[in-house]
């Protein structure tokens, strides 16, 4: 198995650059997600990994061996594709053993892989039939197990699952999960699904328009997210976005629309001092928020009127607009389903209370606060601009 | 842009490179310098000998004075526009009534037109052979109607010329070309919407409306595709014509037009002027290759051409 | 209206909708129509029945409506060469025989050759980045359009050429000049084929998945290997198509034939041709001479039959006035 590193890669179409100075590695033996909206870039970095795609800038590491150069067959990379790409005009079998035989492997072994791989992944007894005759779901495992039989340095997937159905999508999932396990493998994921990205990797790397947005554990990406995107590209329903003023004195603290106060203590406090910004977008996750007819103790409350309920058996999503126009969702007790036109509070812990810089579009919490007070303002940052912390 | 193994396009297209150059270059290349020479009777070594531009002053005589080259300029204009017109409207016609009929029978009706586009050349000069025999099934029929009596050979008599011949070779490669046409023409009404012909429909409109104002202007990049295709192949088909004139179905002048003049001033059994058959041909060359950038330029090429994805 | 209705009724489907209501205008219409386009069709028709009625028939028919005897002496006349009943045998079977083999060859040739240079070229275009390849492009539609009767005068130079060179020259002996006939018409009349076919098969290549190669490249197959194992099989009906195409345009080739090959090695267009040209006719006999146009047309009738579809779809730009 190895690692895999990406190091300053660009990738340009033309004019078009789908792929900005990424740096990123993929630990060895670890899952890891690469989660983006469609158009993001992911599936080209992932092509650049496997050699479909050569970086325009940048390199491409295998345990620290560039192989920007080296072309797909010899890079010992299995890719599943998206529509699984099999051969439609050979069997399972021969599909599966497609790889080994174009490596001479001995007829005897080139059995006893096949059936081994599809043992495994329980396709053993479809090995005589054409992939017009499998379900999604079983072409899915003949993809993976044609990635698999030839013991890839590194597996690639490319919205895997993104073709199942939902229930067969919550199986095939688990099993990934436990058989990247077993084996061992470095599996890169690439995925526009954040359920999936959040229950399958160790690792995730967010990507937007061709730039790495945050990289870091599932629950790092949850609870911290980096910026505006990650935030409101994660969640379902995303994080709340609203903007607010920050009042300077005596210590800085955030006046919510609908009359609620935030003020910051400790690190955040000063940071946020430093910093000197006018305002800021507050952000949190509907679940984390406590409808209630009163403000509640110890919380940061804002006031609300209820815009309509959306009944999900489970639980209730509530809308609420804002005074200033803006619209909030909280997720509630199924119990919990005021009328339209009410007036209810949004009660939020102050320590799920995240807050970025308008300008930036960054969490404060990972801005570098200016070294000398004097300076009211960071740097002026346009979005999207490379970051520091972009490699882990 | 980092090309593929550089080895590899060349490998894939060898063959076909091969072909082209000596099939197409080469040849091209010949056929303009032959027309510089004083070639005859296949003597290839005359090839290293000049003239200048006595094939052409030659050619341009015989265009003035010939009064034979006079036919065939004449008819090479008269069959070019009539068979040109035969392929888009008679296509379009049939195209419209294959469209307008249950499938099936549409279907039946369409191969059947196609026929003569799929025969032999050698097979479908024998049926138009016998068609216009002097004693063949078309004087029957006019002889029925009272306008003809005895045999007669109406692409030879000199009573019908020139439009006897002009006729029968305007009818024959008519039957030939008007199923490009229809195919093209038909694909076309095919692929517009049905709401379109619905919407139309429901806001009045008669057939007559739906033919001039939908389906012609709908269609009107693939009629002036087709014509310009058309007007490109009439100019440089010969072989039905050869036969027609081989086999006496029609005048010897009056049913050639410049293709055909070139190919039998090349090849022909009592002339073997190559020299002139060449200058000839280089006058072909150059009508052709300016339709041709035409055509490339109406059928929208650049469509046609697939970005190459990935960089292995 | 009777038309407009027609054309709804069409477009519904025949149980579809409130128009449903005027079947009997739309019927009404479509058997004009019908009409129309059978008088229309009729010199079709009425020919191709003669000819293939013609050589079953005992006598000389002018028309299909004339009365004849049903009768197979023309096809035994005609395989076993004799040309008129009165005739001696001025051909012997195995020379019909032969005829057949050498149309047959040279429609084999010329598919051979076609499919071998086309296919991977096509992939080379579909798939390939190099330098010219939209130029390339381009460019076989030029070739394709390109006045054949201006190439054919330089093609027969090189021919006359490579002849003096090869058999005046004495480099081989005079047996392999038939071979070298043939085997330069069947080249000849393939690369007429290769811009055309090439194109056909690169829109099939095209429509290819890119990740089914990727797929193969990913495996670890090379260029080569990719091109042949994985992505010929996968472009086989357009292969079928261009085959057929390139195997009709051999079969019915009778130019190149008749200016390529020696009158004593005709195939069936060129025999045909050599009794009806310049007033031989008087030695033929008619019914023969359709007893041979039936035999050459039948491939061309199997071909219709079986592949209808591809003929009215695949073969649009394919296919020339």
């Amino acid at each position: 198995m190895v690692e895999v590193e990406l190091r300053g890669v660009w990738k340009v179409f033309g004019r078009v650059a789908a792929v900005r100075d990424v740096n990123l590695r993929f630990p060895d033996g670890k899952f890891s997600s690469i989660l983006g909206p469609s158009g993001s870039g992911k599936s080209t970095l992932l092509y650049l990994i496997a050699g479909i795609y050569r970086p325009t800038r940048g390199e491409v590491l295998f345990d620290g061996r560039d192989v920007s150069r080296v072309p797909p067959n010899e890079r010992n990379v299995g890719l599943v594709f998206q529509n699984y790409a099999l051969y439609p005009h050979m069997t399972v079998f021969d599909n599966i053993a497609f790889p080994l035989r174009l490596r001479k492997t001995p007829r005897g072994e080139v059995e006893r892989r096949v059936r081994e791989v599809a043992e495994m992944l329980g396709i053993g007894d479809l090995l005589d039939r054409y992939p017009a005759q499998l379900s999604g779901g079983q072409q899915q495992r003949v993809a993976l197990a044609r990635a698999l039989v030839k013991r890839p340095s590194v597996l690639l997937l490319d919205e895997p699952l993104s073709n199942l159905d939902a229930l067969v999508r919550l199986r095939i999932r688990g099993e990934l999960k436990r058989l990247q396990q077993e084996l061992g493998i470095t599996a890169i994921y690439v995925t526009h699904d954040q359920s999936e990205a959040l229950a399958m990797s160790d690792q995730i790397a967010v990507i937007h328009r061709g730039e790495i947005q945050q990289v870091g554990t599932p629950e790092d990406v949850y609870e911290k997210p980096r910026n505006i995107f990650v935030a409101s590209f994660i969640g379902m329903p995303p994080a709340n976005l609203v903007p607010a003023e920050v009042r300077r004195a005596p210590g800085p603290c955030v006046l919510l629309p609908g009359g609620g106060e935030y003020c910051p203590r400790g690190g955040l406090a000063s940071k946020l001092a430093a910093l000197g910004l006018e305002r800021v977008v507050v952000a949190f996750r509907p679940e984390d928020a406590i409808l209630a007819e009163h403000p509640l103790e110890d919380y940061v409350s804002m006031e609300g009127e209820v815009y309509v309920v959306e009944p999900l058996g489970r639980e209730n999503i509530v809308t609420l607009s804002l005074p200033g126009g803006h619209s909030v969702k909280v997720i509630t007790q199924p119990v919990v389903s005021p009328p339209a036109g009410s007036r209810m509070y949004i009660n939020l812990e102050p320590s799920k209370i995240r807050l970025f810089d308008p300008e930036t579009e960054l969490n404060i919490e990972y801005l570098e606060a200016p070294p000398t007070p004097q300076v009211e303002a960071p740097p002026p940052r346009r979005r999207g601009e490379s970051v520091e912390e972009g490699e882990e | 842009m980092p090309g593929s193994r550089s080895w590899a396009p060349a490998l894939f297209l060898s063959i076909m490179g091969f072909l082209v150059v000596a099939f197409y270059l080469l040849p091209l290349l010949l056929t303009v310098w032959a027309s510089f020479t004083p070639i005859r009777d296949w003597r290839v070594e005359s090839l290293g000998k000049s003239v200048g531009l006595d094939n052409y002053r030659r050619l341009f005589y015989l265009i003035r004075h010939d009064p034979d080259m006079g036919k065939v300029l004449e008819t090479t204009v008269v069959f070019v526009s009539g068979t040109l017109l035969v392929n888009v409207v008679g296509g379009f016609l049939l195209a419209v009534a294959a469209f307008l009929l249950d499938e099936r029978v549409s279907l039946g009706f369409r191969l059947l037109w196609l026929l003569p586009r799929m025969t032999p050349v050698a097979v479908f000069g024998l049926l138009w052979y016998y068609f216009f025999h002097g004693n063949g099934m078309f004087v029957h029929f006019l002889q029925a109607l009272g306008l003809l009596e005895g045999p007669t050979w109406i692409g030879q008599d000199q009573r019908f010329l020139p439009w006897g011949a002009w006729f029968i070779i305007i009818f024959v490669n008519g039957l030939v070309g008007v199923s490009y046409g229809m195919i093209i023409f038909y694909s076309a009404f095919k692929s517009i919407p049905r709401d379109i012909y619905m919407a139309a429909l429901v806001d009045g409109a008669r057939l007559r409306d739906i033919i001039l104002k939908i389906m012609v202007p709908l269609t009107r990049w693939h009629i002036i595709f087709v014509t310009v295709w058309q007007l490109l192949s009439l100019l440089t088909t010969y072989a039905h014509l050869y036969v027609l004139v081989e086999w006496r179905v029609v005048d010897k002048w009056y049913g050639m037009t410049w293709s055909l003049y070139v190919f039998e001033t090349a090849f022909g059994s009592t002339v073997s002027d190559q020299a002139l058959a060449a200058a000839a041909a280089v006058i072909l060359i150059v009508v052709g290759i300016g339709l041709g950038l035409a055509t490339l330029r109406i059928m929208g090429f650049e469509r046609e051409l697939k970005p190459v994805r990935g960089d292995i | 209206m009777r038309g407009a209705l027609s054309l709804a009724s069409r477009l519904l489907g025949r149980r579809g909708g409130r128009l449903e209501e005027a079947p009997l205008t739309g019927r009404g219409f479509q058997a004009i129509l019908v009409l129309a386009l059978l008088a229309a069709s009729l010199p079709i028709i009425l020919s191709y029945t003669l000819l293939v009625e013609l050589s079953f028939s005992s006598t000389l028919i002018m028309s299909p409506f004339q009365k004849t005897q049903f009768t197979l002496e023309n096809w035994r006349l005609f395989l076993e060469g004799k040309l008129a009943p009165t005739a001696a045998r001025i051909y012997s079977p195995a020379y019909i025989r032969s005829m057949i083999v050498n149309t047959l060859i040279v429609a084999a040739g010329v598919t051979v050759v076609v499919i071998a240079a086309s296919a991977p070229a096509a992939y080379a275009l579909s798939r390939l980045r190099f330098r010219f390849r939209a130029a390339t492009l381009r460019f076989l539609i030029l070739l394709h359009a390109f006045p054949g009767v201006a190439l054919i005068i330089g093609v027969y130079a090189v021919y006359v050429y490579l002849y003096k060179r090869l058999f005046v020259g004495g480099l081989l002996p005079k047996e392999y000049l038939l071979l070298y006939s043939f085997a330069y018409v069947i080249v000849a009349r393939a690369s007429l084929e290769v811009p055309m076919s090439t194109w056909i098969l690169k829109g099939f290549f095209d429509r290819v998945p890119w990740e089914v190669e990727w797929a193969a490249l990913v495996d670890g197959a090379s260029r080569l290997r990719t091109f042949w194992q994985v992505m010929l099989p996968l472009i086989k009906p357009g292969l079928a198509a261009v085959a057929i195409f390139a195997f009709m345009a051999g079969w019915e080739e009778l130019i190149y034939v008749v200016v390529f090959l020696p009158r004593e090695a005709p195939t069936l267009a060129s025999f045909i041709h050599y009794q009806l040209s310049g007033g031989s006719l008087e030695a033929s006999y008619l019914p023969v001479v359709a007893a041979a146009a039936t035999v050459y047309l039948i491939p061309t009738i199997l071909f219709f039959v079986f592949t209808q579809k591809l003929l009215l779809e695949a073969a649009h730009g394919g296919l020339k006035a």
